[in-house]
Order: C-alpha cells, then structure tokens, then sequence
C-alpha cells in the first residue's frame, strides 16, 4: 500500500476514535446527569390476565395443592411478581404463596438452571427433599406455555436437609474438589501448621449454562490459625455470574478457624478464597 | 479498509456493551429519597454503581446506625467474618456529595452450609472512615441483608430487616448498647409482609426505622 494511503487510513481511524471517545464522554456526562435527576423508569408490570392465568396455573400445582392447608391468602390473594428472561422482556410470572407460620416442607422442588440465558429454560436441578423454616412457596409459570418451570421454598432461614441438598457435590466430584482445595499452594503453609477437616460436603458452583463448573470447599481447623500474607480471594460483584468472577490478590492478616476455598473443576486448580 | 474495520467493531461492540450490559438486574424501590439529620445527609437505600442515584437501581436500605466513636474498620474489626462485594451509597457530609463503596462483611449463619451469611455494608466519608454530627458523634451508616445459598443457581438475598434484627443482636450480645428501631429512614418498603422482585432474586423487607448501635 502507498505510504500516503496508510496514514490516510490512520489519520481516518485516529479521527473515527477520537470522534467516538468526544462523542462517548459527551453522551455519559448526559447520562450522568439525566440519571441523577431522572425519575424512575416505569416498573415492569404483568397484565391482569396474565397474572389472573399465572396464579390459577401456580395454584393447581400438586405441591401447592398439597400444602393449600398452610398458605396464608387465597389464590386469588397471592402476591405475584415478573420475570424477566435474558433478553429483559417479561417471560413469566413469580407467584409466592406465603405460609402463615414458617415450615417444615417436603416435596419435589425444580431449580431452572440456564434461566439467565435460555427462555423458555432447558435444564433443570430438579430434587426431592425436605425444607425447614420455610416462609412460603414460590411459582414460577411461563407466560408463553402456562407450565411451571420453578417451584421452590424459600424464606430468610429456609434449611435444605443437608443429607439430601442437591447442591453439594457428591463421589467422585466431590473427591475431586476437596483435593483440589488441599493441593493449593498458597495453603501449603497453613495446612502444615495446623490440621484442617472438610467441614460439610463441598458445595457445587454453577455458570450461567446450568453446568456446574467448580466448587466451594469449607475448612474448618481445630483451632484458629492466623492467617497472615497475600493471598489469592474470588472476587465477583453480588449478582453477576460465576462466569464473571475474578480473582485478587488481597493481603490479610487475621484469625480465623475457618476458610472456604473455591475450586475450578475445569482447570482443575485451586482459584482462592472466599 | 481492513484497518478501519477495528476501531470500527470496537466501539460497536463497546457501544452495545453499553446498552446490553445497562439491562443490570438492580431493584427498584418507591422509598428511595434523602435523608438529613445533624447537618448531613444521605440516600435512605444504597445503589448497585455510582452512575445513577437513582430509585431503579437500589440494593438494599440504610437500616442501622453505629455512632459515638464509630469507623468503618472499627466495626468491621467487631464483626470479623468475611469480606463482600461492594456497593455504593451517596451522601453529603457538609463538603459537598460523594459515593462511598463497600463491600463490607458477610458473617456465616450459623448451622447453615457454606453460601448463607449475614451481610452487613458499612458508609461513610473516606478516608475518615466516619461521618461526624453533633448529635451522634463519629457514625458509620450500614444496609443489612441475608445472601441465601448464593454458590446456586438458586440463590436469593434480602430480609434486611430479618438481619438488622441480628446484627442487633449480635452488638446487645457484645455489651454495646442497642436500640432497634428508632431513627425514621423513611425506606419503608413492604413492611410486614414483604415483597419479591428481580424475578424471586431479592425479597425486599424493611420497616422503615434504623437501629442504633453506640461504640462507646
């Protein structure tokens, strides 16, 4: 190429992002601005047929059905909310059926698992056990099919019987990620000083696709242990993936008798701490 | 021709980062407004980024109070248990507005599995580390909320109120003297029964008072 046409083309990309960048800065100070004097954007609602069709669906559900007994408003009384799929248009309806005193429930409860990505979802953690202290029941029916696709029981206390959590690894997997946690190399040091058990079974990590991609090891010492130097952390903001996690390098020191490892499965490493 | 392609697909796909990653999963609430008392004042609810003060993107509500000789560290240090992801809440302590973040501490409850914590997040102007009034002394601001089984698919977070009353309890068990429910923030939102939003990922409750908690 001539050497005028290649700065002709670099001086037209250099204009092209400086015109983006000026145009970029100038459309965030708007933004800035318009969204600390804005007023709110209006809320997502669900029609009325839409919630009247949801909450008899969710209604009719043989789980709810099993434990009307114990809900604390009518059907027609359930508070219910929308559901927005991974495109931010409203797929469903939550319906929650609250109890009127918290419970010990047992029934088969159906986690969707790619729901942040795929709607309607096609991959479910689906398990029988039993709940204590749960505060209520929530549904959630598709919209487009009228079918259930979640139903679980929640409240601030809820309690999974840990003999049958379906979301603590077991076998081999869990074999697995517990020597993984123990072969970190940043433990080393720690787990010679002192003895660690595994506390609890470790607890199964899942993306955004539903698979499950690493784990969360708990280690409980016999007594504390001060835990002093740098030390790789997972670091990821509150409601964002696992996907989206990062890890940081964070210098510590404290007392503590217990640490939580998260494992990658796939890379089959130790990541860091929680 | 190729080489205009790159910063062309750049700021496309920059640009529609923008957009796409704007669609944030952030509550919303009809009680977010500011709160004076003292000489200061504050937003009655924390936000999830520092772009927007805004009622359509809150986390959760100012429900406790730590004053006298309080400071972020200071409390942090009583707390103990582990660190958080941040969150931002915006205040004007007589110098002008600012966003303060924190990420604050998240304490196990206790006979749960791994993945349930009590979650406490602690405001104030940095680096002081402290808000200073008249009335109340060196005061930190706090949310509280409970993450519930948050290694799942399934997890859910809130019951502020639920966890103000713990984190009560846990200063009343320490010696420091408590007083639940008794500065007005004005963040009532579905008091008593509570409300889910983000599709059944946050249950928004609070009564609308803070407690206080004196660091002597």
């Amino acid at each position: 190429m001539p050497p005028h046409l290649t700065r002709r083309a670099m001086l037209a990309t250099s204009l092209t992002v400086a015109a983006g960048a000026v145009a970029f800065g100038f459309w965030q100070g708007l933004r800035s601005r318009a969204e600390l004097e804005q007023s709110p954007a209006p809320p997502l609602l669900l029609s009325e047929d839409q919630a009247a069709r949801a909450r008899a669906v969710a209604q009719q559900h043989p789980t709810v059905q099993a434990l009307v007994g114990s809900i604390a408003l009518s059907g027609a009384q359930a508070p219910i909310n929308p559901v927005t799929g991974p495109d931010g248009r409203i797929v469903a309806a939550g319906v929650w059926f609250p109890f009127d005193a918290p419970r010990t429930v047992r029934a088969t409860w159906v986690h969707p698992a790619d729901w942040e990505v795929n709607w309607p979802p096609t991959r479910f953690v689906q398990a029988t056990y039993t709940v204590e202290n749960a505060e209520g029941i929530f549904v959630w029916v598709d919209l487009a099919s009228e079918q259930v696709v979640r139903i679980e029981a929640s409240g601030p206390y809820a309690r999974v019987a840990p003999e049958e959590d379906p979301f603590v690894l077991r076998g081999e997997l869990r074999d697995r990620a517990i020597q993984l946690a123990l072969d970190a190399p940043w433990l080393k040091g720690l787990l010679t000083k002192d003895e660690a058990r595994v506390s609890e079974p470790p607890r199964a990590i899942y993306d955004r696709h539903g698979d499950v991609w690493g784990a969360a090891v708990s280690l409980q010492f016999a007594q504390p242990v001060d835990v002093s130097g740098t030390f790789p952390f997972v670091d990821k903001p509150e409601y964002a993936s696992w996907d989206e996690m990062r890890i940081i390098e964070r210098t510590v020191s404290q007392k503590t008798s217990n640490l939580v490892v998260i494992v990658s499965l796939r890379e089959g490493r130790a990541l860091g701490l929680w | 021709m190729t080489r205009l392609h790159v910063p062309f697909a750049t700021i496309l796909s920059f640009t529609l980062f923008l957009f796409v990653g704007a669609t944030v999963f952030a509550g919303s609430t009809t009680t977010y407004t500011t709160v004076s008392y003292s000489g200061d004042t504050w937003y009655n609810w924390d936000n999830t980024s520092q772009s927007c003060a805004c009622s359509n993107a809150v986390d959760w509500p100012v429900t406790m109070i730590f004053r006298t000789y309080a400071n972020v560290n200071r409390v942090k240090d009583i707390l103990g248990g582990y660190s958080g992801s941040s969150m931002y809440l915006r205040a004007n302590d007589g110098n002008g507005w600012f966003w303060d973040s924190d990420g604050g501490r998240k304490l196990p409850i206790s006979g749960y599995p791994t993945g349930y914590y009590h979650h406490v997040r602690l405001y104030a102007p940095y680096p002081a580390d402290y808000f200073y009034s008249t009335a109340w002394g060196r005061y930190v601001l706090a949310t509280t909320h409970i993450d519930w089984n948050e290694f799942s698919s399934s997890r859910q977070f809130g019951w502020s109120e639920t966890a103000e009353e713990y984190f009560a309890a846990f200063f009343r068990n320490r010696g420091y003297s408590v007083t639940e429910d008794t500065f007005w923030m004005a963040n009532n939102d579905s008091w008593p029964s509570g409300r889910w939003g983000e599709g059944n990922r946050n249950f928004y409750l609070s009564n609308g008072y803070a407690t206080i908690v004196v660091l002597p």
